[in-house]
């Protein structure tokens, strides 16, 4: 089956026990645009890990090109054409365009003396490959995500690539650029290289895909081309529910309003946004990125202070300038990025529950007492529940969901009034995302105001009462209750 | 004219902008005040006094680039002058000045690749590593080996070398005579090399890099241990080759003498605008935040403030400059 | 049989602590290594009191700073600053003294007392001082207190012409070398007191939880609404005063305060934290373990004294290499257990 670019078949994989990858088969052709679609944990990482060689297999072939690559390693696979761009794009932020693109050509060669004119011209080349002007002597932190994406890319165009794979390359784009984006991937395509790609967006995977790929848990779920399918069935593919016929309801409701924002705004992020949540209530704002959702979020946390607007709580007029602020008033946040804001990774499970609230586990004079800690903790390892033989143990022998659930039980072990979550399941594999969603319902049946930020559409569909939709820093509209719907939302959205 | 001024916006927005109009400033509130200070023979005073720390500077800012840091680079330098000189002084060496110029920058060469060892192979942290090592070069210097003081046994050929001149100037109103040794094209040389090395080679390049973002570098194909290791080598060497600058110029090899001065030169680069975190850093401005130093070093004298001034002076320059020097980077990090 | 299973429990517990504090075990190990290498090669002169009295004296004077490089390392940061603050407390201690004491001996007890509060709360506040350059400037501590190093020297370069200051009242030197009971220093007594307060902030108090937060991770802490300014601020403080202390002991050992004794002490202090097992990146590090840690080191210094050949300097060639050593050991141990110090390596197929 030469015609196939890429053919990779019966691929397994495990790790320590644990099976990630289960006999999958994975082709492409040259010139076709492919997604690898699926929830987080389902395996689509460590697929694309294998395809570059930074991973080894433990069965099943892969051919490119009609010829076996079993056991390369990465630098070979660089070689044959197959260039993988990663979500942190590899770049070097405090060196020039020019220098980004030209640098890993001057390494491949072997150039050791360094021709200035040659990476320009290296660089020009690479650049006109996609047809896109950028300023070569700018400094890459200096531009977007959007550009420096572009300049990521374009160094692959660099070795002849023939199969360029992305992970995940929209997260951090606005609608613009996502186009922008997508233009580049089709003149690429239309140059015969083909594109694979990881996303879990379906608006994405439907605009510029040809063929997808659905795993879940490491296996070959549903494989079609993207005409043959629609977004209801790509979704229960990936999760295996039927998100779409899922909502929620609040059961208890109070009259007045617990948290009132009112016009607020934050120079160049948001404006003048004004919205209500009371008790009982789950609700959601979501909007690309850019459209200042998680500045709002933020902001709500005292970690962005707003330049003008109101908020109150309970009816009164309340200022956040800080983290410690937003305790007091009973307001708490699960970050976006647990890893690097929520976790504490090498401390104890244990500390990373209790460290917002020593000041209130303490007696009145501010001495700790270990036993009161630990029956502390304990209590939420077993409220939440957190899987764990050890609570003693640092927190990032903990999988993804259960340190998710360590990030919440931190802060649901505050007394709160608003819990906000920015992205609650990100990263976080389907049966801990379900048991997530389960217990945010049961906090607010229990009295609280939840609200939730994402930009994963069927989880803010299925889960919340009101949605807030947020487009280029404007509350462009709410919509409750039958209004509710994804085609709505995604209309809106962009 | 929009063109312009974006160039002049994007200069202003560095730091070596700053220094240099600081540097500047001083010069002519020096000049007004004591009216010494562009004669030529102060300029040359200036220049002359500039030569060691500059190389030091060289050597500093190469290994901040790569996102490192060393400390131990006065004590390398002293233990290589130091022992080069004993085993010549003890075998009654009566040649030119080049054989102890190449068996300190050997030695020196040696001596840093313990810490490149450490650093790149072993992975661990450069700071440790070098506070470490100092103090094992220093010890072995003054305890082991027990090195001592040599200045009237000082071979000839050294001390012949860093009397020799390039030219001589004297101040025709207080007579006083400044010379400009032949050491600066020492100076002149390291500049030059290290200017090359940053800019043309593969090998310079990828020292940004690695200061930049290890985990890319390694991905991009560089070969970020065994670059280090040859960093701190070569650092290493050319700490020797400063230390005997040195010694010919003081006509005295004192074990002790180039102790505390890695805090003067790290403050230095840090003035010049380089980021500690690595990545960020040109020669330009390290020179100029050596310059700096050394210019407010000298206008004391010029000025005539007591020496017990001069340190206190210094010390609020350096916590200053490396106080705004800090908030830049971080506004740029934003 | 009773006995034998308590005796079980117990040693259980013990192999169950040393295997969690492996670090600790292990450092405690070297320190029982080095107690017997020298009570073995020197008993004459190592195991008497009279050495033992004369170590009691020595270690607090650094010890004590190390506690504050202890504190500053676990929050994330370090602090080079430490024998200038010592220093310039000390000065200023010294110059109160001169001033206040003389005319009548209350008036000398005077001096004295004021002297020691205003070193300590001169050192609290240059300390607060570090600790708002690094929280709210967010300058790199390294660069912060290296610079107020500088900035400290030359100010007490200009209080005392370069010179050493003398002129200290008799009692106090007295009081320092004399000691209690006839057998317990001040210098020592001074220590117990630093310690066991910071081993109780550290171990037992609201501060002390949340600063192994800040030093793991500072983005973490700010999230879970940590208070970190006031915590490194707090720390950085705590650091000043206990190098003012430091400084008060020097005064008594030396007679006199000038701007640069104890250079030396700097690079010893951060060596004592590491080889502790303070880890410098931070959030990690125990008390114990500095404490083992500076005893471990005055034994060494102490010891390798008592051999004539060896002068002072051999002291950091010992140092140097142990905390070399100590390094490269833990690195290597690591990377066993991760096993991840070569590339992965690629594996072939079944069936080709």
């Amino acid at each position: 089956m030469s015609e196939y670019l890429l053919n990779m078949r019966g691929i397994s994989k495990a790790f320590s026990g644990v099976q990630a990858l289960d006999n999958v088969d994975l082709w492409i052709e040259p010139g076709q645009i492919v997604c690898l679609a699926g929830e987080n944990g389902c395996g689509k990482s460590t697929l694309i890990k294998i395809v570059s060689g930074a991973y080894s297999l433990d069965t099943g072939t892969v051919e490119f090109e009609g010829k076996l690559i079993n056991g390369v390693n990465p630098a070979e696979a660089a070689q044959l054409g197959i260039q993988v761009i990663y979500q942190d794009l590899s770049i070097f932020q405090n060196l020039t365009v020019l220098e980004n693109l030209a640098l890993n050509s001057e390494i491949a060669n072997n150039h050791q003396i360094v021709n200035w004119k040659r990476m320009k011209k290296t660089a020009q080349d690479a650049l006109a490959k996609i047809n896109h002007n950028i300023d070569l002597t700018a400094i890459m932190s200096d531009l977007s995500v959007a550009d420096k994406q572009l300049v990521a890319i374009c160094r692959a165009l660099l070795y002849n690539a023939k199969l360029i794979i992305m992970d995940e390359p929209t997260t951090a784009l606005t609608k613009k650029e996502v186009e922008a984006l997508f233009d580049t991937v089709r003149k690429l395509r239309d140059q015969g290289i083909a594109i694979l790609f990881i996303s879990h967006k379906l608006e994405e995977v439907f605009e510029i895909s040809d063929k997808v790929f659905i795993l879940r848990n490491g296996k070959n779920i549903h494989t079609c081309d993207t005409k043959d399918i629609d977004r209801h069935q790509f979704t229960y593919f990936m999760t295996g529910r039927n998100l779409e016929d899922m909502r929620f309801e609040p059961q208890v409701l109070e009259e007045k309003p617990v948290l009132e924002v009112s016009h607020l705004t934050s120079n160049n992020k948001y404006n003048d946004v004004s919205f209500s949540i009371k008790k009982g209530e789950i609700l959601g704002i979501t909007g690309l990125l850019g459209s200042g959702r998680t500045e709002l979020a933020l902001s709500l946390f005292g970690m962005n202070p707003p330049d003008s607007g109101e908020i109150k709580m309970n009816g009164k007029h309340i200022s956040l300038k800080s983290p410690i602020d937003a305790q007091k008033n009973r307001i708490g946040y699960v970050p976006e990025d647990r890893l690097t804001e929520g976790l504490f990774l090498f401390l104890p499970i244990n500390d990373n529950i209790n460290v917002s609230k020593y000041s209130i586990l303490a007696n009145k004079v501010g001495i700790l007492n270990k036993a009161t800690l630990d029956a502390h903790a304990k209590l939420w390892v077993k409220k939440l529940p957190i899987l764990t033989d050890d609570p003693r143990k640092p927190v990032n022998t903990l999988s993804g969901g259960n340190q998710q659930r360590v990030v919440l039980a931190k802060w649901l072990a505050n007394d709160l009034d608003v819990l906000v979550l920015n992205g609650p399941t990100v990263g976080v594999d389907i049966g801990s995302k379900q048991d997530i969603h389960n217990l945010l319902h049961k906090l607010a049946s229990d009295g609280l105001a939840v609200i939730i930020i994402s930009d994963d559409i069927p989880e803010i569909v299925a889960n919340c009462n009101r949605i807030l939709v947020m487009k280029d820093g404007e509350l462009k509209s709410e919509l409750a209750g039958n209004e509710i719907d994804s085609d709505r939302i995604i209309e809106l959205i962009r | 004219m929009d063109a312009l001024i974006t160039r002049f916006k994007k200069i202003g927005r560095r730091s070596e902008f700053y220094i240099m109009l600081t540097l500047v400033a001083v010069c002519i509130a020096v000049q007004f005040r004591s009216g010494q200070f562009f004669t030529a023979n102060n300029i040359v005073d200036i220049l002359r006094a500039l030569i060691v720390p500059a190389m030091f500077v060289m050597c500093e800012l190469m290994v901040i680039i790569s996102g490192g840091f060393d400390l131990s680079f006065p004590a390398v330098a002293a233990l290589s002058y130091s022992l080069t000189t004993t085993i010549l002084v003890n075998s009654h060496y009566t040649g030119s000045a080049i054989l102890p110029f190449v068996m300190a920058t050997v030695m020196g060469l040696v001596l840093g690749s313990l810490n490149g060892l450490l650093i790149s192979y072993c992975n661990l942290p450069a700071m440790i590593v070098t506070l470490g090592t100092q103090a094992v070069f220093r010890s072995l210097m003054l305890g082991v080996l027990d090195l001592r003081e040599i200045s009237i046994l000082l071979p000839q050929g050294m001390k012949d070398f860093g009397m020799t001149n390039l030219f001589e100037v004297i101040n025709p109103v207080n007579k006083l005579r400044s010379t400009m040794p032949v050491t600066i094209f020492f100076m002149i040389f390291l500049v030059a090399a290290v200017f090359l090395l940053l800019r043309f080679t593969l090998f310079g390049r990828s020292l940004y890099a690695i200061g930049g973002n290890e985990v890319s570098a390694m991905r991009a194909g560089i070969k970020v241990q065994r670059n280090k290791f040859l960093l701190y080598c070569i650092v290493g060497a050319m700490a020797g080759m400063t230390g005997m600058v040195r010694v010919c110029m003081a006509q005295q090899a004192i074990p002790s003498a180039l102790f505390g001065l890695e805090m003067i030169v790290i403050s230095a680069v840090i003035l010049g605008g380089a980021s500690i975190f690595g990545g960020i850093g040109t020669i330009t401005g390290a020179l100029l935040g050596i310059g700096l130093v050394v210019t407010v070093q000298n206008s004391m004298l010029l000025l005539g403030i007591p020496t017990f001034w001069q340190d206190f002076f210094m010390g609020l320059l350096i916590l200053t400059g490396i106080t705004i020097s800090a908030v830049q980077v971080n506004r740029r990090k934003k | 049989m009773k006995i034998n299973e308590f005796a079980k429990k117990k040693f259980v517990k013990v192999s169950e602590l040393v295997n969690k504090e492996k670090y600790l075990a292990r450092l405690f190990g070297i320190f029982v290594l080095v107690f017997a290498v020298f009570s073995i090669l020197k008993p004459g002169m190592f195991l008497l009191p009279t050495n033992l009295e004369a170590m009691a004296f020595q270690f607090p004077e650094y010890g004590i700073m190390s506690l504050g490089v202890m504190l500053a390392m676990i929050s994330g940061g370090i602090d080079l600053s430490i024998v200038a603050v010592a220093n310039f407390s000390a000065i200023i201690a010294v110059m109160i003294m001169k001033k206040i004491a003389g005319p009548s001996p209350d008036a000398t007890i005077a001096g004295v007392f004021i002297a020691i509060a205003a070193a300590i709360i001169v050192g609290g506040l240059v300390g607060f001082f570090n600790g708002t350059l690094i929280a709210r400037l967010r300058v790199p501590a390294i660069l912060a207190t290296l610079g107020m190093m500088q900035m400290l020297t030359g100010i007490s370069v200009v209080l005392t012409k370069g010179k050493a200051i003398s002129g200290v009242p008799p009692i106090y030197s007295e009081t320092g070398n004399t000691p209690l009971f006839g057998f317990l220093p001040i210098p020592l007594v001074l220590f117990v007191i630093c310690f066991s307060l910071v081993a109780f902030i550290v171990i037992k108090t609201v501060y002390g939880a949340s600063l192994y937060a800040v030093g793991a991770n500072l983005t973490a802490a700010k999230f879970s609404a940590v208070n970190y300014k006031r915590i490194i601020s707090t720390t950085y403080a705590l650091s000043g005063a206990l190098s003012a202390v430091s400084g008060l002991i020097m005064i008594s050992t030396y007679n006199s305060a000038k701007p640069d004794y104890g250079t030396a002490y700097m690079l010893q202090c951060v060596l004592i934290v590491i080889l502790g097992g303070v880890s410098p990146t931070g959030g990690i590090g125990k008390v114990w373990g500095v404490l083992i840690a500076i005893l471990t080191l005055q034994m060494v210094s102490s010891g390798m004294n008592m051999f004539n050949s060896l002068n002072v300097h051999y002291r950091s060639l010992v140092w140097g290499t142990l905390l070399l050593g100590m390094m490269v050991y833990t690195y290597f141990e690591n990377n066993k257990k991760i096993g991840l110090h070569k590339p992965l390596k690629v594996s072939p197929t079944k069936g080709e």
